[in-house]
């Protein structure tokens, strides 16, 4: 565009520009074959009468001659800039995906006690929007030469239609029905800390146990009765947050050079996904584990004169318990959180030694350098977040290997 | 390389005209015009059925829940916190569904449905079809069976659906509890006319006569105890009318009485001189065993084995991971010491002072606990099983008394006939973690090594004691108490405990639990007779630590508790919920009360 002649009166700084549209259509057929088709394939096992084994065989179920692909329709609007000779550059785009067709099974022609195996049917549709930006900043003071580089990534990804059952139940449609709302989302029980005494249990307004609150201990957690109802069961669950699939994500790379010296660092981070604290990292001693720092910290911790006592003041965290406790393993937004980092990636110092002096000694280049990777994270997983990493792991127990930091010292020489 | 490209899109192009060629067929699928005109085909339809039936619990994480129905039933706890048994029995079941105890099997009900209506549109011969027929009710009335024992009446669908079909019989309202027992005695009653008393070597393993007979005769004694104990709750789909309870016992012990006249089975009773013996072994002689009635048979050599040994070994032994079913010393209580004194151990003593002799605890009971349940210094492939956590002895070098905890160490001067390699200061780790007793039935003690997935023991779905103990029990409440003694004693006097001269229910009730002991018997016994409110409720079950004076050859025993929280077992859960998600789908459904 900046080719432009009506554009002409701008070229002072404005280097160029660019506006890009497109639209595109394909279809994906990652689908099982011949769904088209019904008859009887042959197990793997089998079944033995008298002395061996026999094959048997079994129904594919019923078909669905009208199987297609599923259909991904793409829409992106774009904009490219360069101002005053490439120091600002902007690289924005705006788009829209809709994936139409996918396959899944009708749940609401029939119920369970049909007892066919439904064909697939091309039914849902989920769609993408978002946008991507880069920005570059290269000024220049003096013999100092910046850059700077970031980019955010933003996407939300939502079921616009999905075949579900007909919910009536106001609760079942506000936990269950998931068409018009995000796919990452995570529904669950709002927690309200731990009891901290037995006291705090026998004041609890409602039955949190289903049995009168009879099983309930110190040092577990409490929670919160949404609809006052007096009793706490599967319709005081509400959307507790997100999902483990990062909805922003970003990163920033800034460099300079003053004569011979460069640096340059890799900012990364993600954010709008949560990371859920589950298996040990949540039960202590499961599984016969050895408890984390954490849970030894904060946990509830009995008094040795009083049991049902706390003598821990930090105590955030529930008692430790023999076997798995069922109140505290409860989906909740006690062990749901906000997995958002930011983490120094990448430096690199380098100095380029004069190279008219090296030449005399037949030597092309000499560079000492110092360069390091995964320096150091800054994460809001609080008492846990030097435990979990959630760039490494967005959900689970935090028992899989760390992310290396690697840093190393260098001399480059080259004839 | 343009070229080309356009000469194959060409090609395309005129081959998709051309029908014939891309029009395959998947080589892999068979036709479904073809199965009902091939014997072979339709028997492999036939065996897919068998498959999907699931007579006992294998399912889960390396056959962890061959330990389910025990979990839940409080007879034994798996090892791990972590393994769905455990996990099952301290739940709380709630209106969101029975988790881990479902079992919604319309798929396999379709199935069945969809083979005997195939079976009557094919041309064979009468017989043919009719034993084929038979033999698939008899696995739709099993599968039935299982489903109303957890949820009570529901819907009862014994065709092949369409979708075309009325709304009202597509989305079913549930049938009475009543219903669905009277449909698994009367099709039982027809299958039996059908199926053959005994099949040949060829055919052993499908469904005869007896076996229909057995599975009438113990859905009927479910019924009435139902009738019997329980309420009835929305119009019958839940619960029995106390009226009916005679005619259910009755027909139980009817269809009891045609297999205890047939002659066909026994008792087992190869080994008279050794009950202990006899009785591990009636687990797993599979040689003409005659108290087998009907088994679903395995065998590792042709790849279908499970792991049951592998788990049930205790540590020290063969086995990989072994020491997996660890029985509750309350469900121990039950069995009484041979000579017909309570076996129920006085718990002020497990003090950690007094000291027993392990005869006195274990080795002088009931056979059936020791053929059962490995307990301290068990004979196990030429070696013992040792649980013991510490021993305590005197050091002949310096006549003084010590303790040790390392299980490496052996006792000087231990080294015995009795004890070849000397006594250990502590058993193999894994058994003095949990509760010092395991399940020894139907272990293999010649499979060696004990190794995963590679058990060939058959699964005893009905043998022929259960069928004398159903009879004693409906004989029972039906105030027949001469027939009922007689068919308890006949059990007691193959086990060589001492005959009963008189019977009360609890007499009755705990028989059958100690015979059928780890044979998912004892929780739907426990839920039928309407006492599981009081077994399985509000408890932590124990179990023993086990420390051993050397000087005295003794244990001190501790009592701890087993069970990290206390089990949860309340009224509503007679009735497993259908949960929201069934109801969800099919809005004629109610739920069960409670929920």
């Amino acid at each position: 565009m900046s080719r432009e002649q009506f554009m002409d009166k701008y070229a002072s700084w404005l280097s160029d520009m660019k506006i890009r549209l497109s639209y595109g259509q394909a279809g994906n057929d990652n689908t099982s074959q011949f769904s088209y088709l019904t008859g009887y394939q042959i197990n793997g096992g089998g079944y033995i009468i008298g002395p061996s084994i026999n094959r048997s065989i079994q129904t594919t179920g019923l078909s669905n001659p009208l199987i297609t692909w599923e259909n991904i329709t793409n829409y992106n609007a774009g904009l490219d800039l360069s101002l005053w000779n490439r120091k600002l550059t902007f690289e924005g785009n705006i788009f829209y995906r809709r994936r139409e067709g996918i396959l899944a099974q009708e749940q609401r022609a029939l119920p369970s006690t049909f007892g066919a195996t439904l064909p697939p049917v091309n039914l849902n549709t989920i769609d993408n929007r978002g946008f991507e930006a880069m920005v570059g900043y290269h000024p220049r003071v003096g013999n100092v030469k910046l850059s700077f580089t970031p980019t955010i990534t933003v996407t939300k990804q939502k079921w616009v239609k999905r075949n579900e059952e007909d919910y009536t139940d106001p609760d079942q449609v506000r936990l269950y029905k998931l068409t018009g709302k995000s796919t990452n989302i995570e529904n669950g029980y709002l927690s309200d800390g731990i009891f901290m005494s037995q006291a705090e249990i026998s004041k609890l307004g409602f039955n949190q146990d289903q049995v009168g609150n009879s099983t309930l201990k110190p040092g577990d957690i409490r929670y919160v009765d949404l609809n006052g109802d007096g009793i706490l069961d599967w319709r005081d669950q509400t959307e507790i947050g997100k999902g483990s699939f990062p909805e922003i994500v970003y990163s920033l790379i800034m460099g300079g050079s003053y004569k011979n010296f460069s640096v340059e660092l890799l900012w990364q981070g993600a954010s709008g996904f949560d990371f859920y604290v589950g298996g040990a990292a949540a039960s202590m001693f499961s599984n016969e584990s050895i408890p984390f720092d954490y849970q030894y910290q904060y946990r509830w911790k009995p008094d040795a004169n009083d049991p049902t006592a706390n003598s821990n003041p930090d105590a955030k965290l529930p008692a430790s318990s023999l076997g798995l406790n069922n109140n505290n393993r409860i989906k909740s937004d006690f062990w749901l959180k906000d997995a958002s980092f930011i983490r120094l990636r990448n430096v690199n110092i380098s100095y380029d030694f004069n190279k008219n002096l090296l030449s005399k000694a037949g030597i092309k280049n000499v560079q000492v350098y110092l360069s390091g990777t995964n320096i150091f994270m800054i994460n809001k997983l609080g008492i846990y977040k030097n435990t979990f990493d959630p760039d490494a792991n967005v959900s689970g127990v935090g028992n899989n290997y760390p992310i290396h930091r690697n840093l190393s010292v260098g001399l480059r020489l080259s004839l | 390389m343009k070229n080309i490209l356009l000469a194959i899109i060409i090609v395309a192009t005129f081959a998709s005209g051309c029908k014939k060629v891309l029009d395959i067929q998947p080589l892999n699928m068979i036709a479904e015009t073809a199965v009902f005109k091939d014997k072979k085909l339709i028997e492999a339809y036939l065996l897919n059925l068998y498959t999907d039936t699931r007579f006992q619990e294998t399912s889960g994480q390396a056959n962890f829940n061959m330990g389910m129905i025990a979990g839940v039933g409080g007879e034994a706890r798996p090892f791990g916190d972590w393994q769905d048994p455990y996990q099952a029995s301290v739940k709380n079941y709630d209106a969101t569904g029975a988790s881990y105890l479902d079992y919604w099997a319309y798929a396999n009900i379709r199935r069945v449905n969809e083979f005997i209506e195939g079976m009557e549109t094919s041309s064979f011969d009468a017989t043919f079809k009719n034993q084929k027929i038979a033999e698939a009710r008899f696995l739709r009335a099993f599968t039935y069976f299982s489903m109303v024992k957890r949820y009570g009446g529901i819907p009862l669908i014994v065709k092949v659906q369409k979708d075309t079909d009325p709304k009202e019989e597509l989305f079913p309202a549930r049938n009475t509890e009543m219903e669905l027992y009277d449909f698994i005695g009367k099709e039982m009653d027809e299958v039996a006319l059908v199926l053959p008393k005994i099949y040949g070597a060829a055919d052993d393993g499908r469904a005869s006569k007896y076996a229909a007979l057995a599975l009438k005769s113990r859905a009927m004694l479910f019924a009435g105890s139902i009738a019997q104990f329980g309420t009835v709750q929305q119009n019958g789909v839940m619960g029995i009318p106390a009226g009916e309870a005679n005619r259910y016992y009755t027909a139980a012990m009817e269809a009891s009485k045609v297999i205890m006249d047939g002659g066909t089975f026994q008792l087992y009773n190869k080994f008279p001189s050794d009950p202990v013996k006899n009785f591990s072994q009636l687990f797993i002689d599979e040689n003409n065993n005659p108290e087998v009635i009907f088994a679903e048979k395995w065998d590792a050599a042709q790849n279908k084995g499970h792991s049951w040994d592998n788990l049930a070994t205790p540590a020290g032994f063969s086995s990989s991971w072994n020491s997996n079913f660890n029985v509750l010393l309350d469900f121990a209580d039950l069995f009484d010491y041979q000579n017909g004194t309570s076996g129920a151990l006085d718990r002020s003593l497990m003090n950690g002072v007094a000291r027993w002799s392990v005869d006195s605890i274990f080795g002088k009971r009931d056979p059936r606990f020791r053929a059962s349940v490995y307990y301290p210094e068990t004979t196990w492939q030429g070696d013992k099983v040792y649980f013991h956590s510490r021993t305590y002895y005197t050091d002949p070098a310096t006549n003084t008394r010590k303790n040790s905890t390392n299980e490496t160490f052996v006792i000087p001067g231990s080294i015995s006939a009795d004890y070849p390699t000397g006594w250990k200061a502590k058993g193999p780790n894994r058994n003095t973690i949990r509760t010092g007793l395991y399940v020894r039935k139907r272990v293999n003690e010649s499979l060696l090594p004990a190794a995963y997935g590679q058990s060939s023991t058959d699964f005893i779905i009905f043998r022929y004691a259960e069928i004398l103990l159903n009879y004693a029990e409906a004989a029972f409440q039906l105030n027949k108490t001469a027939e009922a003694l007689d068919a308890i004693n006949l059990v007691r006097a193959r086990a060589k405990m001492p005959a009963r001269t008189s019977l009360t229910q609890d007499n009755i009730r705990q028989e059958r639990q100690v015979e059928l002991a780890f044979e998912e018997h004892r929780y739907w016994d426990l839920r039928r007779w309407r006492i599981a409110e009081q077994v399985l409720n509000n408890t932590r079950f124990k179990e023993l630590n086990y420390e051993y004076d050397f000087d005295t050859k003794k244990y001190i025993l501790k009592l701890t508790n087993a069970e990290g929280a206390a089990r949860i077992f309340l009224p509503r859960h007679y009735y497993l919920p259908l949960g929201i998600g069934q109801l969800a789908d099919n809005p004629n459904l109610v739920e069960n009360v409670g929920y």
